[in-house]
């Protein structure tokens, strides 16, 4: 285990090093694409005047709450549609299409269904992280194997101690595969998200600052996307590490 | 003969594979910049947004009159000036244009490049009211005001609410990151009036005929600049003449055969004919470097720099080369420039 970190912490300071002796070097226009140590100076800079903390707060605002959402809903609709044939036959081809519809793209009907305001923006995220969590609830609530039903049944277990107690843990390691997943794709709807009207946001401000030249600023908040994934990333493998030890993403 | 261990062979690989890397980026290193071409019809590339602005660019490449000039040509269209503006400063492409203020913003953070020219001057930045809230300037206040930041309309914004003695504070500034996204919100009502460019303008007041007006603009007009990398320039003079020298005759063209050059405008840039016929006279086509360029520049950095809270006075000097438009036409060079 301590191996596994030290060659993936190896790769990143590799990565890191390349990248900051090709700008030093000039392989490339350092300005349209800055090195790491001016991204960390430019983010120390909008630390200092309170920007940083405004934009983090905004996008981890509208993030959580649409995370949560989406990922609460996609388990409860994951079950009912695993659960009842009827509901997951007449739904399960519609969830197949819509997941597939890229969260840009939905950007004209939040802004007809849900104004300009966070309300669209929680909206897109939502609907992003609700998809993978579904898929994966469904798929693993219909791997459940019957007898293991069956014998709970028989013992006098009612429906609900049989959802929490038999069908909940064995789908559990796909139920966290799909947040995981979710983590990545709600990150990608935030960005679309905040490019309806805002006025903070890491997402913001990253295509503001491009457009301003402060590409400082704008590597410095793509690096910060980057480094929120990693923490949430690591927040539920430890969650599934807890729960679901002998799940493929605990190990 | 001896035998080989997997370990010396993993070694070898590894030494090859890094040999390899070293051997590219060196290739790299050596390839960029490109070093100068010395054959007769110098080959170019042009980065150009999808802008009537352009219109200029799209007729001298349809008609061939860089071709005439002894210049190929290869023109490269992009959704924005500013991604244009990247191909130019990545080397990807020798010459761009696009309106004064994203270029300006680049040399200011230190790019060496130049304007040879400008071609259009336009006033397509506009201020578009929904009419049924906004009648008057006195009515901006606390009213929702859509703008896409780094813009030239977005600095148009900022001359419109000075020269209307109204504070920024007193408005709802709304940045929009895309300006199709800000034409939707404004056409659904969430925001209350826009400053966009062209066709922007036009598709938000074409849909709310009787809710909106565009109104003139006065205060500013921009201009569609041509723009080359300093070191490329500095090698290339004559391909700089040549450019110009097919911009000038695509200026005639223009003049001389308005409909077949909107039919061009509508082919390049997608932009309908009713309302290329209803913007046509925002633009007008004129090769020079004259002196509101120098005003515009100076008032632009001016703005870019105490908004940006760098609060240094911007040093224009030689973010312009003449030398070109003198060779090719002295008569088209302002005083300032001379």
């Amino acid at each position: 285990m301590i191996r596994r970190r030290v060659v993936g912490a190896a790769a990143f300071v590799v990565i890191v090093v390349i990248w900051q002796v090709a700008a030093a070097t000039r392989l490339y226009n350092p300005v349209l694409l800055p090195p790491p140590s001016s991204a960390i100076v430019a983010l120390e800079r909008l630390a200092a005047n309170g920007t940083l903390a405004n934009d983090l707060g905004a996008s981890l605002g509208r993030y959580g709450v649409g995370f949560g959402i989406g990922c609460m809903a996609g388990v409860l609709v994951g079950f009912i549609t695993s659960r009842v044939r009827l509901i997951g036959d007449a739904v399960e081809p519609l969830f197949h299409y819509l997941r597939s519809i890229p969260s840009v793209a939905l950007i004209p009907a939040v802004i007809v269904l849900f104004g300009i305001g966070d309300g669209g923006k929680v909206a897109i995220v939502v609907w992003a992280c609700f998809f993978p969590t579904w898929l994966n609830t469904f798929l693993g609530m219909r791997e459940v194997r019957p007898e293991h039903i069956r014998t709970a049944q028989s013992l006098g277990a009612s429906p609900i101690v049989v959802a929490f107690h038999v069908l909940l843990p064995s789908s559990l390691p796909y139920i966290l595969a799909g947040v995981r997943t979710a983590i990545a794709t709600g990150l990608f709807a935030l960005a679309a998200g905040e490019m309806i009207g805002a006025s903070a946001g890491i997402a913001f401000r990253i295509f503001q600052s491009y457009e301003l030249f402060h590409t400082d600023a704008m590597i410095g908040y793509t690096l910060l996307i980057g480094a929120v994934a990693l923490v949430a990333d690591l927040i539920v493998v430890a969650i599934t590490t807890r729960l679901a030890p002998w799940s493929i993403a605990a190990k | 003969m001896p035998s080989t261990t997997p370990r010396f062979r993993r070694t070898v690989t590894l030494i090859t594979l890094v040999a390899i890397s070293a051997l590219c980026l060196a290739a790299c290193a050596v390839s960029s910049p490109k070093a100068p071409s010395s054959s007769p019809e110098t080959s170019i590339t042009y980065a150009v947004p999808l802008t009537i602005a352009a219109a200029p660019a799209y007729v001298a490449d349809s008609q061939g009159f860089w071709k005439q000039e002894g210049l190929d040509v290869k023109l490269k269209l992009f959704n924005s000036g500013r991604q244009a503006l990247d191909a130019l400063l990545g080397h990807d492409a020798e010459v761009m244009s696009v309106s004064e203020t994203p270029p300006l913003r680049a040399a200011l953070q230190g790019q060496s490049i130049r304007w040879i020219a400008t071609v259009t001057e336009h006033h397509e930045a506009k201020l578009t009211v929904r009419t049924n809230v906004i009648s008057k300037p006195g009515d901006f206040i606390g009213r929702k005001v859509g703008t896409v930041t780094g813009t030239n309309s977005d600095y148009y914004m900022y001359r419109w609410l000075e020269a209307n003695h109204i504070s920024t504070d007193q408005v709802q500034i709304v940045p929009f990151t895309d300006p199709q996204v800000m034409v939707q919100s404004f056409v659904q009502g969430d925001i209350d009036a826009m400053f966009a460019w062209e066709p922007y303008n036009y598709t938000a007041t074409s849909q709310l005929p009787k809710l909106s007006a565009s109104w003139p603009t006065t205060l500013y007009s921009g201009r569609h600049s041509i723009i080359m990398n300093a070191d490329y320039l500095s090698t290339h003079k004559k391909a700089a003449e040549q450019i110009i020298r097919g911009f000038v005759k695509a200026e005639q063209f223009i003049k001389d055969h308005p409909a077949e050059s909107k039919a061009i405008v509508e082919k390049a840039t997608g932009v309908d004919a009713k309302a290329l016929d209803s913007l046509w006279a925002d633009y007008v086509v004129k090769v020079e470097l004259d002196d509101g360029l120098h005003s515009i520049l100076g008032d632009e950095a001016a703005w870019i720099t105490k908004t940006d809270g760098s609060g240094t006075p911007p040093n224009l000097e030689g973010f312009v080369d003449a030398g070109p438009m003198e060779a090719v036409a002295p008569g088209r060079v302002g005083t300032d420039y001379k």
